[in-house]
């Protein structure tokens, strides 16, 4: 069992250098011949000493680092204290010093979690608020940017909008701007009404233009017309209501999926922009026939049945 | 927000407050495993004029290193690296 030893000599100043490296020859043939193997050989040379010893203000100093069994040690310091001129020597073993350093290593990552932990704390307090603001101003202008052109586009823009999925907002938001731009001038000098208007309101307001042409041209006609249209009206009323309940259907499929989305804003716009294209396709059928008063009362009442099936759906 | 501390219940005989840094093991700053007896200049910080060994609620060092540091000191003066004690008369 080998273990590592320090072994320190003071010689006798008076002694001369050649019997100094006797001594220490001695030494390292006792510590070679037990297996043992010397690491290092330190020579101080004559060193004054910290207070006198035997008389003497000086001494040889050296110092021999051996791995080595311990008998030979043993034997070692047995010829030392017999050498008259070995005035103190010291033999140290270094094993033992190094027996608690898993300990000491413990204590030192301990030291070093502390000192590094409020640095790494401060990056991540800094990093937060940088991150929060970025998502935060994306949520609040969506709903502000869509508002302003809603109100806005008249009847013709809106089923290009209806469409378009809520979240993919900004490129046809602009889209729309343009486009209401220039249909607003026409819409304005055809229509002259609010978007915010119900539909009822605007049937009232055609109904009352319808009027004034029909009663000039019509009132000559009614006779003949009245026996053919009421057959033909029925008829046609029956289809035409057919397929504006499935396009309401489809408008409202559409509409009721950004609800899941969105907030409640949203919805109830559209359900007012689905409302009004159906007023917008009775327009152009109107004119053409002449008795028009039935036509518009028996579509208000569809309408306003469309309306209450769309809201069920 | 700094608030300023509320006045404590004011005692008739006040404790004096002290200021001091903060004790640490300079040992374990350097990451020292042992403490060698030769370095006698190393050694002198924790010994007093007269020779005497400083504590280690003086000095604050670590008890493993105050261990080793008494040891040492113990080695060094048996090796006449220093002194046993310093007369004052000189």
């Amino acid at each position: 069992m080998k273990r590592e030893y320090e072994i320190g000599l003071i010689i006798n100043p008076e002694t001369a250098d050649e019997e100094a490296e006797k001594i220490k020859t001695s030494i390292t043939d006792i510590l070679t011949k037990g297996n043992g193997s010397i690491e290092n050989i330190d020579d101080w040379g004559r060193k004054a000493l910290a207070y006198p010893i035997e008389k003497h203000n000086e001494g040889i100093y050296v110092f021999i680092k051996t791995l080595s069994p311990g008998d030979v040690i043993a034997a070692v310091e047995r010829r030392m204290k017999l050498n008259e001129k070995v005035m103190r020597f010291i033999v140290i073993r270094l094993d033992d010093k190094l027996k608690k350093t898993n300990k000491l290593e413990k204590k030192w990552k301990r030291m070093e979690k502390f000192s590094r932990k409020p640095e790494s704390d401060r990056d991540r307090q800094s990093g937060r608020p940088s991150t929060a603001p970025s998502h935060a101003p994306s949520v609040r202008n969506e709903p502000v940017t869509k508002p302003v052109p809603s109100p806005a586009p008249s009847v013709k823009t809106e089923p290009v909008t209806k469409p378009v999925p809520s979240e993919t907002t900004v490129k046809e938001e602009v889209k729309v701007e343009k486009e209401t731009v220039i249909k607003e001038e026409k819409v304005e000098a055809k229509v002259e009404k609010k978007v915010e208007v119900k539909v009822e309101k605007e049937v009232e307001v055609k109904e009352e233009k319808i009027e004034a042409k029909v009663e000039k041209e019509v009132e000559v006609k009614e006779e003949k017309i009245e026996a053919k249209v009421e057959k033909k009206v029925e008829v046609k009323v029956e289809k035409e209501v057919e397929v504006k309940e499935e396009k309401i259907e489809a408008k409202v499929e559409k509409a009721e999926k950004p609800e899941e989305k969105e907030n409640e804003k949203k919805p109830v716009k559209k359900e007012k922009e689905t409302e009004e294209p159906v007023a917008k396709e009775e327009k152009p059928e109107k004119p053409i026939k002449a008795p028009a008063k039935k036509k518009t009362v028996k579509k208000e009442e569809k309408v306003e049945e469309d309306v209450e099936n769309a809201e069920t759906k | 927000m700094l608030r300023p501390n509320k006045p404590s219940r004011p005692s008739r005989f006040p404790k004096k407050q002290y200021f001091s840094k903060k004790k640490y093991c300079s040992f374990c700053k350097d990451r020292i495993r042992f403490i060698d007896y030769k370095k006698s200049s190393e050694l002198g910080s924790y010994i007093l004029e007269t020779g005497k060994i400083l504590p280690a609620r003086v000095t604050g060092t670590c008890a493993y290193h105050q261990k080793q540091l008494s040891k040492a000191i113990k080695q060094a003066r048996h090796m006449a690296l220093i002194k046993f004690i310093e007369s004052r008369r000189g």
